[in-house]
């Protein structure tokens, strides 16, 4: 079976579970899935080869805030593999204090990380090394790879072998049908890229994951089906909130000093990376509860910084120098968000409108935290911090990582899935992705994305 | 990894590196756009604090002010006091004083010229900035009374 090679060919009714989208959740949770047995249908808008024509037509959005007019858009790909087409392939697992506000803790995802690490090929080890650095803060690097899997070519046998995973792509999910008492979707529209349409109808037992990126479940769920007021799962108006990146300030910092601020060397096992520097759990408590990374970049001193060539002279030539990066995590703001913008997509979906701040609440804590490794190097004298205003108060650049729009909590008033991921009220409609996040820690997200995609396979299967 | 030498310098170009995605941060400022809007004016201003951005104690500012503050090497350059170079910006950023602006403009192949705006000057947000330039510059400003600028012998 393998590739449905059309609409019309398509009996739904044989998969136990639906999934919309084919990126790292859709495939991860379909290979987890799979294992255990169970048959699958992914349900994806693009091919699989990248196509400019399907990327314009269904990512085309309106953007007001920070990041840039395309950054959202282009952060989306619509392919077979989906947005890992051109990722980065850098993981980190989230920290045990950037689960405060999510109804899950650290826990709970502990063994779905390591199953995430297996996915990826990458030592579990990832999942676990963090050392000691100066007090207040922590080294725990990224995990950093060059050439990054492509699920599209990781999981081609999805489209050629015969299996219990199977693929419609250039099919698109266009809304979603709600039963009357709305506890249940009862069916979905499909559209196909050369106009088909059809009509599925969910059966008893049958469930649909949407695993459509942290724009598009959004989208799926903001979208009333037609002669419907409210999207499915938007009963009280929280999809599309929360909007959340990883603003990332280049060159904003510099540390400077004596040798023994090199950062430690991770394991042999761990694998290429980055060092980053972290607050411990107190020094999060105190700089304001949100995760700063910060990747010491090794530099030569600047010769016409008097400042460094006073440090360098001080310190008799025992003397390093990096700047620093950082990428920072956004309070969840109800706020920033992605609502529906007038246009359409080609399947007749509504195109989106972002607006997403980083104020000054997302600023405010990295000053602090960089203010506070400077005190610290400063009184035990062993080098200085020098904190660059205006890169700080300039816009952004993202990660490429879209977070939070069906944000994860026990309170249907202000989320919306559960802790199950499924969404509130309904009992056959789950959701896989960074929309999920409830925050958003300062680790580039597809690490955990993986881990709360398996976990969701064990759930579905009764085994978590 | 090492930075080019102006990236190092000035820490205000975007990088791209791994999964970032990078935009170049709208920093290059020029001495053009005087803004009308600033602070009301001020004719000295000598800040007792120069820690320029780094976290620094009052011993290294005393000892950092007992360095004084070294003349523009004038074999290097052709100095001209309250002249304002227009455009040809190759880069911006703030230094402590005009002959840390000039070992920049010397150290830089891109730079030919460079104008720097002292402590006098009205807007606080100009004041010791030091622009980089070529000599693609649009035009020169005499009698500037801020800014002190050079040429490259
Ligand atoms: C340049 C760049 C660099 C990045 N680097 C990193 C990195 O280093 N580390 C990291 O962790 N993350 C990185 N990311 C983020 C990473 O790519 C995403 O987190 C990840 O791909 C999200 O996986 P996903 O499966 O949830 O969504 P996606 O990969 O976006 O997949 C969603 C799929 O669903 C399909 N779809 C959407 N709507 C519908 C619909 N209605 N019907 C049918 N199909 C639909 C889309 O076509 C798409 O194929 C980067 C992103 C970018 C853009």
């Amino acid at each position: 079976m393998a590739q449905i090679s059309s609409l019309s060919a398509l009996d739904a009714s044989k998969y136990d579970i639906l999934i919309v989208g084919s990126g790292p959740a859709g495939c991860s949770l379909a290979d987890r899935l799979s294992a255990k047995g169970v048959s699958c249908l992914i349900i994806e808008t693009g091919l699989a080869e990248y196509n400019q024509d399907i990327q314009t037509a269904y990512t085309a959005m309106d953007t007001r805030g920070h990041f840039g007019d395309q950054h959202w858009a282009q952060h989306w790909i619509r392919a077979f593999g989906g947005t890992s087409m051109v990722w980065g392939g850098w993981c980190a697992p989230l920290d045990e204090q950037d689960f405060e506000a999510w109804p899950i803790t650290l826990s709970d995802l502990r063994p779905y990380y390591d199953v995430a690490a297996d996915i990826l090929k990458l030592d579990r080890v990832i999942n676990s090394y963090e050392a000691a650095y100066l007090p207040g803060f922590r080294f725990k690097p990224f995990r950093t790879v060059y050439g990054a899997m492509r699920f599209g070519e990781e999981y081609q046998s999805y489209l050629t072998q015969t299996g219990p995973v199977d693929v419609l792509l250039g099919v698109t999910v266009s809304d979603l049908q709600p039963n009357e008492g709305r506890d249940r979707v009862s069916g979905l529209s499909l559209h196909q890229s050369d106009g088909t349409r059809r009509e599925i109808t969910l059966r008893e037992g049958q469930r649909l994951v949407l695993a459509a990126g942290g724009m598009g479940n959004a989208q799926l769920l903001l979208n009333p089906a037609p002669g419907t007021e409210t999207g499915v799962g938007n009963e009280t108006d929280q999809v599309g909130r929360y909007l959340m990146e990883h603003p990332h300030y280049i060159n904003t910092a510099a540390l400077v000093g004596r040798r023994r601020l090199m950062p430690p060397e991770p394991p042999a096992n761990f694998g290429d990376y980055v060092p980053n520097i972290l607050a411990d759990r107190a020094m999060h408590a105190k700089t304001g509860k949100l995760s700063v990374a910060m990747e010491l970049v090794e530099r030569e001193i600047n010769p016409v910084d008097r400042v460094e060539r006073y440090l360098s002279d001080k310190y008799d030539g025992d003397f390093v120098t990096y700047n620093i990066n950082i990428r920072s995590e956004m309070p969840a703001s109800a706020d920033n968000r992605v609502t529906l913008a007038p246009s359409r997509d080609p399947a007749g979906l509504p195109l989106l409108k972002t607006m997403c701040m980083a104020g000054s609440d997302t600023v405010r804590p990295i000053f602090d935290i960089l203010e506070e490794l400077g005190k610290t190097v400063l009184t035990r004298n062993e080098g200085r911090v020098f904190i660059h205003n205006d890169t700080l108060v300039s816009n952004p650049s993202g990660g490429g990582h879209t977070m939070g729009t069906t944000a994860m909590g026990d309170d249907a008033r202000i989320s919306v899935v559960n802790r199950d991921c499924r969404v509130h009220r309904y009992s056959n409609l789950y959701v896989a992705g960074s929309s999920v996040f409830t925050t958003g820690g300062s680790a580039n997200p597809t690490l955990t994305i993986i881990a709360l995609a398996t976990r969701l396979a064990d759930h579905l299967t009764g085994a978590a | 990894m090492s930075l080019t030498r102006r990236e190092g310098l000035l820490a205000i170009a975007g990088i791209v590196a791994g999964g970032i995605v990078a935009n170049v941060s709208n920093f290059a400022v020029t001495s053009m756009d005087q803004d009308a809007s600033g602070p009301p004016p001020v004719t000295a201003f000598e800040p007792a604090s120069l820690g320029m951005g780094w976290v620094l104690s009052e011993a290294d500012l005393d000892e950092l002010g007992a360095l004084g503050t070294e003349a523009i090497d004038e074999t290097r350059f052709e100095v001209e006091e309250r002249l304002d170079y227009l455009g040809g910006d190759v880069g911006a950023f703030r230094a402590i004083s005009s002959s840390d602006c000039a070992a920049a403009c010397d150290s830089d192949p891109d730079c030919t010229r460079f104008t720097y705006a002292t402590t006098r000057h009205e807007t606080a947000s100009k004041r010791k900035m030091c622009w980089l330039k070529n000599d693609e510059i649009i035009d020169s400003r005499k009698d500037a009374g801020a800014y002190v600028s050079g040429r490259k012998r």
